[in-house]
């Protein structure tokens, strides 16, 4: 099955659900700035990213687990790529995840100095500061999808 | 074989789009089944078209940033083992196209009629030929 966790720019909330979902963070404690600036992508995509599937890596059921950045689609945009599975016949194969109700006013305030405006040095405290906050939201979201996926397999 | 016409709207200029490239009549906008049905294109899925002579399905499929949609869909293809053969994305741009996406998110209870239907109508009656034109290179 491919897993694919979408949030505004694909920088914090889906890289941290699939960090979670991977075992790339553990759940059982909140993240520092070391522990969430080592997860790969995350505060670190520019525009040329959003759209872009990009791999995470498999979980132990050999699930492929990928990050979308995709603006402001919203659910929209979940019903848009299993449209696209379903023309492609391969529905069952899919499980699109918006990660944008788990993200925090930190998250958006941080992510947009940090990625849109380019202040890095202002935004990405912010941004940590909101990704720790929100950090038990996504923890709930991912053990969500993983019984999701379980059913569908 | 799959196409998917995409643009901003896909319940205007990518469905005017794909009713041409199944050489059905676009003369008349209100007579295309799903023109200007916001409620169609606010759920997000591809609009089945038709099918055309080789047995290709036809879709019409709105998404706001094009370029970037256009991105996801193919990334997708790519990721469910699919390829070109399977499924060719054409966008279809016209002048305006960001004004017609807009007044997609306007409410019925505002006057949905003249947003929806009306205004798109004015602004794609001046663009058929180009759609057209677009359309015949594409064949």
């Amino acid at each position: 099955m491919k897993i694919i966790y979408h949030c505004y720019g694909g920088s914090h909330s889906s890289v941290m659900a699939a960090a979670l979902h991977l075992g790339l963070l553990p759940k059982d404690r909140i993240p520092n700035e070391t522990n969430l600036m080592a997860i790969p992508y995350f505060d670190k995509t520019t525009n040329a990213d959003f759209g872009s599937i990009r791999l995470m890596g498999k979980d132990e059921y050999n699930n492929e687990v990928y990050v979308l950045g995709k603006k402001n689609g919203g659910d929209r945009y979940s019903n848009l790529l299993r449209g696209i599975a379903q023309i492609l016949g391969e529905e069952e194969q899919l499980l699109a995840v918006n990660c944008m109700n788990r993200v925090n006013m930190f998250m958006k305030l941080g992510g947009f100095s940090s990625r849109k405006m380019g202040l890095v040095s202002l935004g990405r405290p912010v941004v940590i500061q909101g990704s720790r906050k929100a950090f038990l939201e996504l923890v709930n979201l991912v053990e969500i999808t993983r019984l999701r996926a379980m059913h569908m397999v | 074989m799959n196409i998917l016409f995409l643009g901003t709207s896909g319940v205007h200029q990518a469905l005017i789009a794909a009713n041409i490239y199944l050489k059905k009549p676009v003369t008349d906008f209100n007579s295309i089944p799903e023109f200007a049905n916001v409620a169609v294109e606010s759920s997000g899925f591809p609009i089945y078209v038709g099918e055309d002579k080789q047995g290709n399905q036809v879709y019409s499929l709105g998404a706001g940033d094009v370029e970037m949609a256009k991105k996801s869909i193919e990334d997708l293809r790519n990721v469910l083992g699919c390829s070109a053969n399977d499924l060719i994305v054409k966008p279809v741009s016209v002048k305006g196209e960001k004004m017609l996406a807009l007044l997609n998110h306007i409410p019925a209870s505002l006057g949905g009629h003249l947003w929806h239907k009306l205004i798109p109508a004015l602004i794609l009656k001046n663009q058929l030929k180009t759609i057209y034109r677009d359309i015949t290179q594409f064949v």
